[in-house]
């Protein structure tokens, strides 16, 4: 079943001098056109099925925040069509409603009628938002007296605690301390698991891979990209990327190269040639990953690795102009999209000398693979120039060579911790030692 | 496209489905307005009470303003006090509907929010407080004139209508001002001319002939003749009048709720 249809939807916005002619055109006493125009939203069509998470992301300005007011009808669209099934709650900002002179108690009866519930529905939930909000006797103090992370709780214990079919989620959980921010995920998990559908506008890109089922990318009122979350978040991380270029100032850093890399003939070195996927591939070509390959302890090409085993990844690069401060690196991701590691040379310690145009580089990286849950794992490798701070992207692969890890140990979560386990027992009742 | 009264009457539906959420509103209007304050609730009453002691004295005093012969009374207080109490009802309803709309704009754009019972609430809070007013000004009635005519059960026909006419100009004022800020500043200005050339101070009579229409199209010199006509003459009141004041209150009332349904979509654009 449909949660969310949305057809061609468009929405303008006009912008006028002043608000009389706002007026004057509203009412049709002006002489014709009075406004600029401004296009927030222009034919986003997309749908999202009852039970699923979809994450909105974008950049400031690229109307997010505006197509969630439309989802949650407190906006009207100018052209195409939205459908939304079901009750909706929608948490575009916390506390929007809260009196600062009330009790807490107060605002959490008035937040509910604002969001459609009635004194005799609140009070059944009220139990509820009071045990997640933990803010004990406060709950009969005015809300002015409460610490902002206190605020923060009671609202939103109360947006979640209404029921809704389909739950709106602005920036919310950006604000508040960790423990805030594990707490609302935590709910969010819950009401998700347990068949709400739910859509979140949001900067943080690890809980849209985490969390969403299903993700879309917007700028300039467009949707650049709709789908798998980890897809939509590469396309935004290449999208900030080709945005910033243009604009960083690199100030060279003070790192001085390492003598660890060896100037080596072209055709004595090892060269790693072969790039078996690319899933997304960016960056400013000044230079090129030539290839990368995952290698065994003989230096043999492997597909899978075990857990405890020294693999050691290759990655080839050539220079296309003289570049300064050189970095090859890499990151891996599980078949989730979820970064476990990422290094670099320059990271790892051992930066690269300046480059010249037409050198190629391979760097390897040996590491002893820990004990990772097993399952399909890929490396997107890259190179780049500047610091570790300020570096600009010459040539990223997303997700270039994928590979499975196995382990010969059972393995629960990401990853195996080994650990000394020693354990105390007391006596059993009635029987006192000695 | 519907037809007004269609959607005038789903409009007022959907106000009455919320009814839960007004009552809320209306209490946190009245508590907001005295909460924190010492004398509380007292301050409804002693507001009134100062105007009325102030304008006495300005007028009965320094003036020499006698009620005439055929008002029903020979106090000047009472007779003020029973015309000011519709005017100020009207009054505030009105100057504190003009702003409501930004001062809850937070409301308005961040949560699927019925804007149009925010004048309402502000009105039945206004209620609430003429019914104060309304209960003294009774006990000094009896008190004074030791008896209560028949016609004061006209009075909560002349009231209701007054509340439809007040929350008619609220709600277009309330719409209005969301888009222009000097709404409110011209409505102070208005309010102040209509406060003067409404027979409050005088009685009606007192008007000059020819500029009597002032006062034939003024509902709220109507609703004041009204109260007087059935709290101190204890007379009929012109039914003629009343009728005309029926129909001019209901086509305000619903005149101003089917504009501020359709304006309050571009509310979220501007705010």
């Amino acid at each position: 079943m449909r949660a969310i249809q949305v057809q061609n939807l468009s929405k303008r916005y006009r912008i006028y001098r002043s608000p009389w002619d706002k007026l004057r055109e509203a009412t049709g006493l002006g002489p014709g056109k009075l406004h600029r125009e401004f296009w927030a939203l222009k034919d986003i069509s997309f749908s999202l099925d009852s039970g699923r998470t979809l994450g909105i992301i974008g950049q400031n300005g690229s109307g997010k925040s505006t197509l969630l007011q439309i989802l949650a009808g407190i906006m009207l669209q100018t052209g195409g069509d939205c459908f939304v099934s079901g009750k909706v709650s929608a948490l575009l900002e916390l506390g929007s409603g809260f009196n600062p002179e009330f009790t807490g108690r107060e605002n959490v009866f008035m937040n509910g009628a604002i969001l459609g519930l009635d004194t005799r529905q609140m009070e059944k939930r009220f139990d509820d938002i009071a045990a997640f909000a933990e803010i004990g006797n406060f709950m009969d103090q005015p809300v002015k007296t409460y610490s902002s992370g206190m605020f923060m709780r009671l609202a939103f214990a109360v947006a979640v605690n209404v029921d809704p079919d389909i739950l709106l989620v602005d920036e919310a959980l950006a604000v508040g301390d960790l423990i805030f921010q594990h707490r609302c995920m935590h709910r969010m998990n819950h009401l998700r698991d347990g068949g709400k559908t739910i859509v979140l506008v949001t900067h943080d890109l690890d809980a849209v891979t985490k969390f969403c089922d299903q993700a879309l990318l917007l700028d300039g009122g467009r949707i650049l990209e709709n789908g798998k979350p980890d897809l939509v978040v590469q396309k935004y991380h290449a999208l900030i990327f080709e945005r910033e270029r243009g604009r960083i100032d690199f100030s060279r850093s003070n790192e001085s190269p390492d003598r660890s890399s060896l100037f080596t003939p072209a055709d004595k070195m090892p060269i790693a040639r072969s790039i078996p996927n690319i899933d997304h591939r960016f960056g400013s070509k000044e230079a090129s990953i030539l290839g990368v390959e995952l290698l065994d302890e003989q230096g043999n090409p492997v597909a899978e690795a075990f857990t405890g085993q020294i693999i050691t990844i290759r990655i080839s690069a050539q220079f296309h102009c003289e570049i300064d401060q050189p970095i090859l690196g890499y990151t891996l991701r599980n078949r989730l999209g979820i970064e476990i590691s990422a290094s670099n040379t320059t990271f790892a310690g051992y930066p690269l000398p300046p480059a010249q145009k037409g050198q190629i580089c391979t760097t390897d990286f040996s590491i002893r693979l820990p004990a990772l849950a097993v399952g399909s794992y890929a490396l997107s490798p890259a190179v780049a120039k500047g610091s570790l701070l300020q570096h600009d992207m010459c040539d990223w692969i997303d997700n270039a060579l994928v590979f499975t890890i196995r382990s010969q140990d059972l393995i629960y979560g990401m990853l195996r911790l080994d650990a000394d386990v020693r354990s105390y027992i007391s006596c059993a009742e009635g029987q006192n030692p000695g | 496209m519907l037809a007004p009264w269609v959607i005038f009457s789903n409009f007022l539906r959907k106000i009455y489905i919320q009814r839960s959420l007004i009552r809320n509103f209306v209490v946190r209007d009245l508590r907001t307005r005295y909460i924190g304050s010492f004398m509380g609730f007292f301050w409804s009453v002693i507001h009134p009470i100062v105007l009325l002691v102030s304008y006495t004295f300005v007028f009965s005093v320094i003036f020499g303003v006698r009620p005439r012969p055929d008002a029903g009374t020979t106090s000047f207080p009472l007779f003020l006090f029973c015309s000011i109490l519709p005017w100020l009802f009207f009054q505030d309803t009105l100057q504190r509907s003009s702003t409501i709309v930004i001062e809850n704009a937070n409301l308005v754009t961040k949560t699927l929010f019925p804007s149009e019972i925010l004048p309402l609430s502000v009105m039945l809070a206004g209620v609430v407080n003429h019914l104060i007013g309304f209960a003294i000004l009774l006990c000094i009635l009896i008190f004074t004139l030791g008896k209560i005519s028949v016609f004061i059960l006209l009075i909560p026909v002349y009231f209701v209508l007054l509340m439809l006419f007040t929350l008619g100009l609220s709600w277009f004022v309330a719409g209005l001002n969301v888009f222009v800020r000097d709404v409110s500043q011209i409505l102070s200005v208005v309010l102040t001319f209509w406060f003067w050339f409404t027979p409050i101070f005088y009685s009606t009579d007192r008007f000059p002939a020819g500029m009597r229409f002032l006062v034939h199209w003024n509902p709220l010199a109507q609703v004041v003749a009204g109260y007087r006509d059935c709290l101190l003459r204890m007379s009929m009141p012109d039914m003629g009048i009343l009728a005309i004041l029926g129909v001019a209150s209901l086509l305000v009332f619903a005149g101003g709720g089917i504009f501020f349904r359709v304006i309050k979509r571009e509310f979220v654009d501007v705010l």
